[in-house]
């Protein structure tokens, strides 16, 4: 803990005396004062979200995907400022054959064949502060933490039984939406192409944790997995590249 | 040049990433399993609820899995006390191994029905219920009733009607079907 401390310190001092030196932490005009950005980037989930195994309620069958959002941040001073965020985050799917194979074996037909329906994703608005300390003539290090809303869906499936000949109507999960506190922070390093114009790196890591209530269609026998709500955080990290542009 | 080289793929990102959006659903197929044993036997066992030590049993067995050659009935027919009331079980077996437990745990999608010919006065009910949300027979335990003397057939069914069980033996398939010979006297 006092490690931490000392650390933590030492890095703000350093951070401080960045500070003083840095001429201007967008490496832009000193007028400066607000900035947009468009980001792109891939993303991996973490933890049971991200677990394939049939058996497990808590499995969220999420594989990689990506993010695309918009934000603008107002600089208060050169260096600090407050991020205001829109994303849109997907995921993919991983783990279908599981379940047909889950289900081939609970109902004990000839076969199975499953299908997602929709995808699992995450569109947030975030807000929270934004710092961007110059290390280089046109480099700098950038820093965010936003918090917010983050309205959340997890993909659902159909599945086909076939016995003896006879395909039965579809068991579905369906699609299920919740909204839930979410928060992000990462950083990144930015570089200037142009004035007015840069490009930033960054590592992002995400965090929410929603309740979704889940519906079934058509489960007329207790057998095969059923799940009625998903209650397991959505978090993961991403790699992003964003566009900026300082007005 | 330099620049616009730059700025190319940083537009570009977002435009790939939609357009991977646009993808199909996943899909995953099972195709059926090679080698699953037949159901070969079914052994029906009554006890008369006022007297446990008359228990009579019969055997239905179709060991050929082409099903060409006649079912063998063993342990004789089902000789039934007229007037009298039967606790029954039901074992299922495939060549050696007793199914039973397992169509018990699969009790949710399977069903045994009775059906009577030949003017046979016996009424089948079965007394055990599944786990589905709403409880359902499963035949695995039956009440016998019988009535005034005769004989005739009794042709139990074993139904399996995934996700579709509604207490009826229409839907699904038939995987074992055995007629005994019943005597009621």
């Amino acid at each position: 803990m006092k490690k931490k401390l000392i650390t933590a310190v030492i890095l703000w001092t350093i951070c401080l005396s960045f500070t003083t030196d840095a001429q201007n932490s967008l490496g832009t005009p000193d007028k400066a004062k607000v900035a947009f950005s468009l980001t792109g980037g891939f993303t991996t989930p973490f933890g049971n979200f991200k677990k394939s195994d049939y058996l497990d309620p808590k499995s969220g069958f999420a594989a990689n995907g990506y993010h695309v959002g918009l934000a603008a941040t107002y600089f208060f001073t050169q260096h600090l400022g407050l991020n205001m965020v829109g994303s849109y985050r997907q995921f993919g799917f991983r783990g279908i054959q599981q379940i047909s194979d889950g289900f081939h074996e609970a109902f004990d037909v000839d076969s199975t064949s499953a299908s997602t329906r929709g995808s699992s994703h995450m569109v947030s608005f975030l807000v929270g502060p934004y710092y961007s300390l110059t290390i280089l003539k046109k480099l700098s290090v950038d820093f965010e933490y936003t918090m917010g809303v983050t309205g959340c869906t997890l993909a659902g499936w159909d599945v086909l039984l076939t016995d003896a000949g006879i395909t039965h109507p579809p068991l579905t999960q369906n699609q299920a939406s919740a909204l839930s506190f979410g928060y992000e922070f990462g950083t990144g390093i930015r570089y200037l192409l142009k004035p007015h114009w840069s490009v930033v790196a960054k590592g992002t890591y995400f965090f929410a944790h929603p309740d979704f209530p889940v519906t079934n269609i058509d489960r007329l026998a207790n057998a095969g997995r059923l799940i009625t709500n998903y209650n397991q955080q959505i978090s993961g990290i991403e790699i992003n590249l964003s566009l900026i542009c300082q007005l | 040049m330099k620049k616009i080289k730059l700025f190319f793929p940083v537009g570009i990102i977002p435009l790939v990433l939609f357009w991977y959006s646009c993808n199909k659903p996943e899909k995953g197929v099972s195709p059926p399993l090679p080698g699953n044993e037949p159901l070969t036997t079914m052994k029906v066992t009554a006890v008369n609820v006022n007297d446990s030590k008359d228990t009579v049993s019969a055997t239905w067995a179709q060991l050929d899995p082409t099903g060409a050659a006649a079912p063998v009935l063993t342990e004789d027919t089902l000789r039934l006390k007229s007037g009298t009331t039967y606790n029954v079980v039901i074992k299922v077996l495939d060549t050696l191994t007793d199914i039973t437990p397992e169509i018990k745990a699969r009790e949710n999608y399977h069903l045994f029905c009775f059906s009577v010919s030949g003017g046979l006065n016996l009424s089948c009910v079965q007394t055990d219920l599944d786990t589905n949300p709403k409880p359902l027979s499963v035949g695995l335990t039956d009440q016998f009733t019988t009535g005034s003397g005769g004989n005739g057939g009794l042709e139990v069914t074993l139904h399996h009607q995934p996700n579709v069980k509604n207490g009826s033996c229409d839907p699904g398939s038939t995987d074992l079907d055995a007629t005994f010979t019943v005597l009621i006297n």
